[in-house]
């Protein structure tokens, strides 16, 4: 690796994201190359200064603060809540959804019967027998039976 | 089972008090995180406070898959990312804004020859630097950096690929840097 490939990883180096023989070359490169050094350098009190000070102290009033809002909770509500909670998102939001596939594909593939003649031919000889239109041909139950059979190719 | 593990455990069949040890354990890395993504010390504690309530309420959820503290650091790193989302603001300041806002400060705190600034300056104005980057950037520098996580988890975490962690890290790493060269300068580079 060159001077730019070891610069684009040295953040890598840093996270000990890199290959044990990476890690060689880039040690070696750190120990001769002097700018390479400084921003390694730099970013490490960049680091420093940025994400581990200040220490922070433990505090017990802090412990004390939240204690004080669970005390306010119920506890055996949030184990049943919990619970519930991780009941309903194992097993009954995925049992729903795959009960509601399954149906939606099951009347996707049932065949459908074919009807005996051409709906079209179908109300045309019901008009001839002076039936007025399509709804009452619905509204007369006797009628409907007697479409819904000649459809089924009972007559 | 880890003693973390063990004090779970006890809490869940009723012995409430026993959080207070996780609580004592966990408050400044937590704290930290929530400074770290929120860069304001008062609403970073009321978060860290939201978060052990979060985190005791959805206790009966932690299954030992990850450790307490890496799942405690989940609660953290969401809830103050929700946070950010809700202020909307975004902190869109730019690097002058912050300068006209702060005058020189940067330079007066640095300063050897004024008066001596106090370690509070210091962590208002590393505040005020984190909160002018974006809350990408804040977000996968806090993962990293005071969340620990490797690249691999961070791609987990954030549901992308490895080349877009190390993109976005780097890219966040650079802005950082140069906000802290311009504002800490003669204090890193010394």
């Amino acid at each position: 690796m060159d001077h730019d490939q070891i610069k684009d990883k040295l953040d890598a180096y840093d996270d000990n994201e890199l290959s044990i023989g990476e890690r060689h070359e880039v040690t070696a490169h750190l120990e001769a190359c002097a700018e390479c050094r400084t921003n390694a350098e730099e970013w490490k009190k960049t680091t420093d200064m940025f994400f581990k000070t200040p220490q922070l102290p433990s505090s017990e009033e802090f412990v004390h603060r939240v204690m004080a809002r669970i005390e306010r909770l119920e506890p055996a509500d949030v184990r049943e809540q919990g619970g519930l909670r991780r009941a309903l998102n194992r097993w009954f939001y995925p049992a729903f959804v795959g009960a509601a596939v399954a149906g939606f594909l099951f009347i996707m593939t049932v065949p459908m019967p074919e009807p005996k003649a051409p709906l079209d031919s179908l109300l045309f000889e019901y008009k001839a027998e002076n039936i007025p239109s399509d709804w009452l041909v619905s509204a007369d139950v006797a009628r409907e039976d007697q479409i819904l059979r000649y459809v089924m190719g009972e007559i | 089972m880890t003693d973390d593990d063990k004090i779970v455990r006890a809490v869940l069949s009723g012995n409430r008090d026993s959080y207070a040890t996780l609580v004592r354990r966990y408050q400044a890395q937590v704290l930290r995180s929530c400074l770290v993504l929120l860069a304001n010390p008062v609403e970073a504690e009321d978060a860290a406070q939201d978060v052990f309530i979060k985190a005791y309420e959805s206790l009966a959820g932690f299954h030992g898959e990850s450790s307490f503290p890496t799942w405690l650091y989940r609660i953290t790193h969401n809830h103050c990312m929700d946070l950010l989302r809700k202020k909307k603001r975004q902190k869109t300041d730019s690097l002058d804004n912050l300068v006209e806002d702060r005058h020189d400060t940067g330079e007066k705190l640095l300063d050897v020859n004024r008066t001596k600034p106090s370690s509070q300056d210091y962590q208002d104005l590393i505040n005020e630097v984190m909160s002018t980057l974006s809350p990408d950037y804040k977000e996968i520098l806090a993962l990293r950096e005071v969340g620990g996580f490797t690249y691999e988890e961070m791609a987990s975490y954030l549901r992308c690929t490895l080349d877009a962690v190390k993109a976005r890290l780097r890219r966040a790493r650079q802005e950082l840097r140069e906000k802290a060269r311009h504002f800490l300068g003669s204090k890193i580079v010394q």
